[in-house]
């Protein structure tokens, strides 16, 4: 499956595109300058764009899925008081219909034990209520605070009491998006990700039934 | 029960007035009998004190009185840094230098468009595997702290950046992704936990190198699976023939090895411009084996390879070196005669023969074990010989040839960035690496009687060294300074610390002038004008 992955430059953007070409997928990203975007077909990236060449659409053509990782990029958008950019997901989620991509992945921001205050803060919540108001299969997963560590492959999804200080690394991170890809029982599913000992296939295919 | 209760508080007070004072009755005694010393003969008490105070005087000012920034070879600031990029990996200060900037030294230029962490040429596509500490809380008694499995950016070269050993003369090239190496460190100078610990870290770490030493190969630099370069002293240890002549045969054997990458052979080393000698009792049936001598026999090397007293005689051995066993053949001196080096660039550009690669040992490198008069006024500087040989190679048109390794003190990353710019394109470290696995600078690696078990062959010392746990230290140690290199490259406006060059340096004198370092030989040419004008101005007179 050809895969768009907007922030495959970060921290769990590294893995996605590093299991996409394991699982024989073909991942296009962007990247911030040409010396990262090498960097980034090193770790097995089919396609990458440099930003500032405006290719956006072009490399979206014959895309049948948007995996998109939001965060604070310090080096993107001009208005920096909002902490994700919202207009650049409206933006990407208008492209991605136009071209017409069924299937999204949004990796929210907000980190699952935020508080509710926090959450609210910088709009972080509204770019995943538009993405739900659409018309793609979307999933939308919010998890645990990312850590650097290998990836374990078990994780547990579903709905929590926001469990404080739980740290879930970011290669399972990106294993839970991938694997979502295809997995019916994550289709119009939003879910939290935390640390937890079900192989990774396994709870994406309890969620149907927690919810 | 009662006599006891009722006497034992004076019996204790009683003998801890009375030992002493009979201890104190005993050396005086004593001491007014001996002719050796005769501070003890006149004053034994207090020249006892003397001889104390002056055994344990290191240990209170490296550890109470010396401030961060004294101590030699290396201050406790710089210790400390190593250490702390080996288990932390960490290398933020807090507050801000503690480099005295009134001295003179070189300086990094910095650009004032530094690039981008996303415009550097760096090659973290894979990370890497590996443990570091995480403090808990750090008490004045005590400090808590636990070790996680983390995955950290390794920061090796482009594929197109990689440094590449004997590329085009020889049947295998040696690339390396990274351009810090361990300098020559042999078994049996270093135990086989050290040396085991060392391997499989740097083995972890990937893009570096270590070098076995005039020792030989072990199995314990085999341990980790990291790429070898063999060292060949005058010893000729590990290809020799029972003679003590040169063999082939052994040499060709260990050509063939998958992790030998490259030959070393030793003109010299920074504090050692002499031969070696091991004492028989240290020549174990394992040292035997690997070196290829008698065990229990004494074995005492020459300052020279004794067939080779020429460039053009040595030149034709690297060449026939090269041939049989197909890999990369370099050597390592100690600058100090500039005439001599230029007569060997001369011969190397005439005949078109050579090494593939020079290592220059500073002056200041270390050793297990030397001569305070050939550790101190022996050989140039790393700072100053560097520059001279990367000029000398330019000027006869051979410096696309050879590769230059540098090596003297140089263990964080400012001071190999500046070796860097200096016209090194790799660089050896070796007492970093000892202290990474554990050493504390005790300075007795001539005794076998290290505290930590790094300079030492003795198993119950070497107990302490868990190779399991330093040997993460000693990725660490390796990934942090390439870190650190890319920092710095970064700061001069390169996209990579193989694009740092001379341009990039400036030396700042005590007087706060700053000039250029472009051109060292020009300017030692310069005075020798200078000198010579003065002497043939005519006398007044």
């Amino acid at each position: 499956m050809k895969v768009f992955v907007f922030g495959g430059g970060g921290d769990v953007g590294e893995y996605i595109l590093k299991k996409l070409a394991a699982e024989n997928h073909e991942a296009v990203t962007v990247a911030e300058t040409e010396n990262r975007a090498e960097e980034l077909r090193m770790m097995g990236a089919a396609n990458v764009i440099v930003a500032t060449d405006h290719k956006f659409v072009e490399a979206m053509k014959g895309c049948e899925a948007v995996i998109y990782v939001a965060g604070a990029n310090p080096t993107a958008g001009e208005n920096k008081n909002v902490l994700v950019d919202k207009d650049a997901v409206t933006s990407a989620m208008t492209e991605a219909r136009k071209q017409g991509i069924e299937r999204v992945i949004y990796l929210s921001p907000a980190r699952m034990d935020e508080s509710d205050e926090s959450q609210q803060t910088g709009d972080k919540k509204i770019p995943e209520e538009l993405i739900k108001l659409d018309t793609f299969t979307y999933t939308i997963v919010s998890a645990s605070r990312g850590v650097d560590k290998p990836g374990k492959g078990v994780v547990s999804a579903g709905n929590f009491n926001r469990e404080k200080n739980a740290e879930i690394p970011y290669e399972d991170v990106a294993a839970v998006l991938v694997e979502s890809l295809s997995n019916e029982a994550t289709y119009n599913k939003t879910f939290e990700l935390a640390p937890g000992d079900t192989p990774i296939d396994e709870a994406l295919q309890k969620i149907i039934k927690t919810r | 029960m009662g006599k006891i209760t009722k006497y034992l508080p004076s019996a204790i007070l009683g003998s801890s007035v009375a030992v002493p004072l009979a201890y104190i009755a005993y050396i005086y005694q004593k001491d007014d009998r001996q002719k050796q010393h005769a501070i003890l003969r006149n004053f034994p008490l207090l020249g006892r004190v003397r001889y104390m105070t002056e055994k344990v005087g290191p240990e209170l000012r490296q550890y109470l009185f010396a401030a961060d920034n004294e101590g030699q070879p290396f201050s406790r600031i710089q210790y400390q840094d190593v250490v702390k990029a080996g288990k932390y990996n960490e290398r933020l200060v807090g507050f801000g230098s503690n480099r005295n900037f009134a001295e003179e030294g070189f300086y990094i230029r910095n650009s004032l468009f530094p690039k981008l962490r996303t415009e550097l040429k760096v090659d973290n596509s894979e990370k890497v595997k590996t443990y570091q500490y995480i403090i808990d809380h750090e008490g004045l008694m005590s400090r808590r702290e636990h070790r996680e499995e983390v995955l950290t950016d390794p920061y090796y070269l482009r594929d197109e950046d990689a440094v590449v050993l004997g590329e085009g003369y020889c049947r295998q090239p040696f690339r390396i992704k990274g351009q810090v190496g361990m300098s020559a460190m042999s078994y049996g100078a270093l135990g086989q936990n050290a040396i085991s610990a060392l391997s499989k870290g740097l083995g972890v770490a990937g893009g570096t190198w270590m070098n076995t030493g005039e020792g030989g190969i072990s199995d314990h630099h085999l341990a980790g699976d990291t790429d070898l370069i063999m060292q060949i002293g005058p010893g000729l240890f590990g290809v020799r023939t029972p003679g003590g002549e040169f063999s082939w045969e052994a040499f060709k054997e260990k050509a063939a090895m998958e992790q030998v990458k490259a030959f070393e052979i030793k003109l010299a080393q920074g504090a050692k411009t002499r031969g070696g000698h091991l004492e028989g009792q240290k020549v174990t049936e394992e040292i035997a084996r690997i070196r290829l001598i008698e065990p229990g026999k004494t074995v005492n090397s020459p300052n020279r390879f004794t067939e080779y007293d020429s460039f053009e005689k040595l030149f034709d051995f690297i060449e026939e070196l090269r041939e049989a066993g197909g890999k990369p053949v370099g050597m390592k001196i100690v600058v100090g005669d500039v005439e001599g080096l230029e007569e060997m660039v001369q011969i190397m550009k005439d005949s078109g023969k050579g090494p593939d690669f020079i290592s220059i040992d500073g002056g200041e490198g270390g050793t297990g074990a030397t001569y305070q008069e050939l550790a101190d006024s022996v050989g140039l500087p790393i700072m100053t010989a560097l520059p001279i040989v990367d000029e000398l190679l330019r000027q006869y048109d051979v410096r696309d040839r050879v590769k230059l390794i540098a090596s003297g003190k140089l263990i964080t990353p400012d001071k190999i960035a500046i070796a860097l710019s200096m016209g090194a394109d790799l660089v050896n470290i070796a007492r970093g690496f000892m202290i990474s696995v554990g050493c504390i600078m005790a300075e007795v690696c001539h005794t076998n009687t290290c505290p930590v078990g790094v300079a030492t062959t003795d198993p119950e010392l070497q107990d302490g060294l868990v190779v399991g746990e330093k040997m993460y230290r000693v990725a660490n140690y390796v990934m942090s300074l390439r870190a650190g290199l890319f920092n710095v490259a970064a700061a001069a406006g390169v996209e990579s610390p193989t694009m740092l060059e001379r341009k990039h340096l400036t030396h700042k004198d005590i007087q706060g002038r700053i000039s250029s370092v472009g051109s060292m030989i020009h300017k030692i040419e310069q005075e020798e004008r200078k000198e010579k004008d003065v002497e043939e101005l005519p006398d007044k007179e």
